[in-house]
């Protein structure tokens, strides 16, 4: 047996084992480290039982995940959510359509201190739902805004999807996340675009909300104000070069533990809870990309990443056409598995190809996350919806037809960051 | 087979280590979330960055990473695909568990086995860290300690599918 098909074997067997419910890390540690056996010998594969689940935790640069996981936490549990959609109910709540849009540019404003799209769905959801039913909001345009404006939490850095595309592919994780900022806050015009195409063609579906004092506005920012301020800090400190993405992310979770602790909403529990959910979301994710490394080294020495190259460059077609292919397959793909599991079992296999079409990995690890991010809202999996059904209590059906004009609106977005790459790579060029 | 009481003290005694794990895993991220910190503000305020603080948070990523690990999977929490699953009829869901969890034991016990022998192995040549000189040897051996509690965890899955059988 020649090792491309060992390697399309493994890769068989791999997504059987996933399919058929094995937890994704332990199907990709079987699969890597039985065929890395087979293929460059048992002790090779025994080192990298050890080797590598070493090598890939005990790194300082990926100490950014627990660290950005628990400045999110924190943030998220001292009552971020309700202040952001506060002042984004206080500034654009009037308009037609207002709440739905005050949803988006508060989810905006969530992602920008919690990498995770579901957490963001959830923690603005609860507060923003119950606002545009009582201002009589159809139920469908409530819960799409809330479930598409969630999305914005892995594009918006910090973005744990950006952090595990950079380990998988060796990029630079300060340089992902700044790419990720001007195609974030762009998501976030579209969306609110679109709300307003959607109350002018039937303005019954998002009633105005009631009128706030020039003054009340400014009040408003109060309670946000020093999210803000952290999130400049963040942000600002790895553009500028003062900090590494991990320095900057446990200033960050130094800076919202403070926080939480001046305005009095961080007690012990939360705290304690906090710490505990950070810890958690860090086995899981570790665990994926234990996986993936060990599963990435039986794939490298198959050959199957450059086969698989030489039969696209065969194919004749145009290197857009295949991006185009590649990414409607991760559309689909992103239908059934969530960010995560999608990275770690695809990129081994894909990343290759990318780099011999001559795409830059930066821009494409935007316009990854990006396109699975649409998985997220879209059926039969579509993690967004069914948490944002769960937290309002509108029927599954309901909240899945009002995401549709938001479906439409992260086409347009793919299509525009596509054919425009230095929307995504403007800010990264300009680092040092 | 272990009686009632005995198996009872068992599980007992295993959620009781996989708490406190996880709990030694939460001060620690509390701890690299504070050295961190500090080591950025004396850099720039004081121009004396903390030694070794890299380092030291290297070292502690291995606990709070592997340390969690059993207590999500005793919560469920590590990613699976239910897609195909959730189709099956009881008793293929209840052979494909048992099927699934006997891989995952046999793959995360060969983890166990090779950190261990490498922590062994590190501890004979006495391998430190090269700034704090911290021993490796200890870190190899937490990364064995953590799976094999997420062994543990799946082990008391399999075994509690089929005393539930059993009883029914």
């Amino acid at each position: 047996m020649s090792e491309g098909t060992i390697g399309l074997l493994g890769l068989c067997v791999l997504l059987l084992l996933v399919f058929l419910r094995m937890p994704i890390g332990l199907a990709m540690l079987l699969v890597g480290f039985w065929g890395f056996a087979l293929l460059g010998g048992i002790g090779g594969a025994l080192n990298n039982l050890d080797a590598v689940p070493y090598r890939y935790v005990a790194d300082f640069t990926f100490a950014v995940i627990p660290l950005f996981l628990l400045m999110g936490s924190v943030a998220a549990k001292g009552g971020i959510s309700e202040d952001l959609y506060k002042a984004a109910y206080a500034w654009v709540g009037r308009l037609r359509g207002g709440l739905a849009m005050a949803t988006v540019w508060a989810t905006a404003g969530f992602a920008a201190i919690c990498g995770s799209s579901t957490a963001t769905a959830a923690g603005i959801g609860k507060i923003a739902y119950p606002e545009m039913k009582k201002f009589n909001y159809d139920a469908r345009l409530a819960t799409g805004s809330i479930a598409a404006g969630g999305t914005m939490g892995v594009l918006i850095p910090p973005s744990l999807g950006f952090v595990t595309y950079a380990i998988l592919t060796e990029q630079s994780i300060g340089k992902l996340f700044m790419a990720g900022i001007i195609p974030g806050i762009l998501e976030a015009v579209f969306y609110v675009v679109t709300i307003w195409i959607v109350c002018r063609l039937n303005p019954e579906l998002g009633p105005p909300g009631t009128r706030v004092p020039l003054g009340a506005k400014f009040a408003s920012l109060k309670g946000v104000w020093s999210m803000i301020v952290l999130f400049l800090l963040v942000m600002g400190g790895i553009y500028a070069g003062i900090f590494t993405p991990t320095e900057a992310a446990g200033v960050g979770a130094s800076g919202a533990i403070v926080v939480g602790l001046l305005k009095r909403r961080l007690d012990k529990a939360t705290f304690i809870e906090s710490l505990a959910d950070s810890c958690r979301s860090t086995a899981v994710i570790f665990l994926l990309i234990v996986g993936a490394m060990v599963f990435q080294r039986f794939i490298a020495i198959s050959n199957l990443p450059f086969r698989l190259a030489d039969l696209i460059a065969g194919l004749g077609l145009s290197r857009y056409a295949i991006l185009s292919l590649i990414l409607l397959f991760y559309i689909f793909a992103g239908c059934f598995m969530d960010i995560f599991s999608c990275l770690v079992l695809t990129i081994p296999i894909i990343y290759p190809t990318i780099l011999s079409l001559g795409f830059d990995p930066i821009w494409f690890g935007v316009l990854f996350v990006r396109v699975a991010e649409i998985g997220l809202i879209t059926p039969p999996i579509g993690m967004n919806c069914f948490v944002v059904a769960g937290t309002t209590g509108v029927p599954l059906g309901a909240v899945f037809r009002g995401i549709v004009p938001f479906f439409l609106a992260d086409l347009a977005h793919v299509a525009l960051l596509v054919a425009f790459p230095e929307i995504s790579l403007f800010l990264p060029n300009m680092m040092g | 087979m272990m009686g009632h009481d005995t198996w009872g003290r068992y599980e007992g005694g295993l959620a009781r280590t996989v708490k406190i794990l996880n709990m030694c895993g939460m001060a620690l991220l509390l701890g690299v979330a504070i050295i961190v910190t500090s080591d950025v503000v004396l850099r720039y305020a004081f121009g004396r960055p903390l030694t070794g603080s890299n380092e030291f948070c290297e070292l502690m990523m291995i606990v709070i990473v592997y340390f969690a690990m059993a207590r999500v999977e005793e919560q469920k929490g590590h990613i699976r695909v239910d897609l195909v699953y959730q189709l099956l009829p009881a008793r293929a869901k209840t052979a494909l568990d048992r099927t699934m969890v006997i891989l995952g034991i046999a793959i995360a016990s060969m983890v166990v086995w090779e950190a261990s022998v490498t922590a062994m192995r590190l501890f004979k040549i006495g391998k430190i860290s090269d700034i704090l000189g911290i021993p490796i040897a200890p870190f190899h051996l937490a990364m064995a300690f953590g799976f094999a509690a997420f062994c543990l965890v799946m082990f008391s899955d399999l075994v509690r599918s089929f005393s539930e059988k059993a009883e029914a």
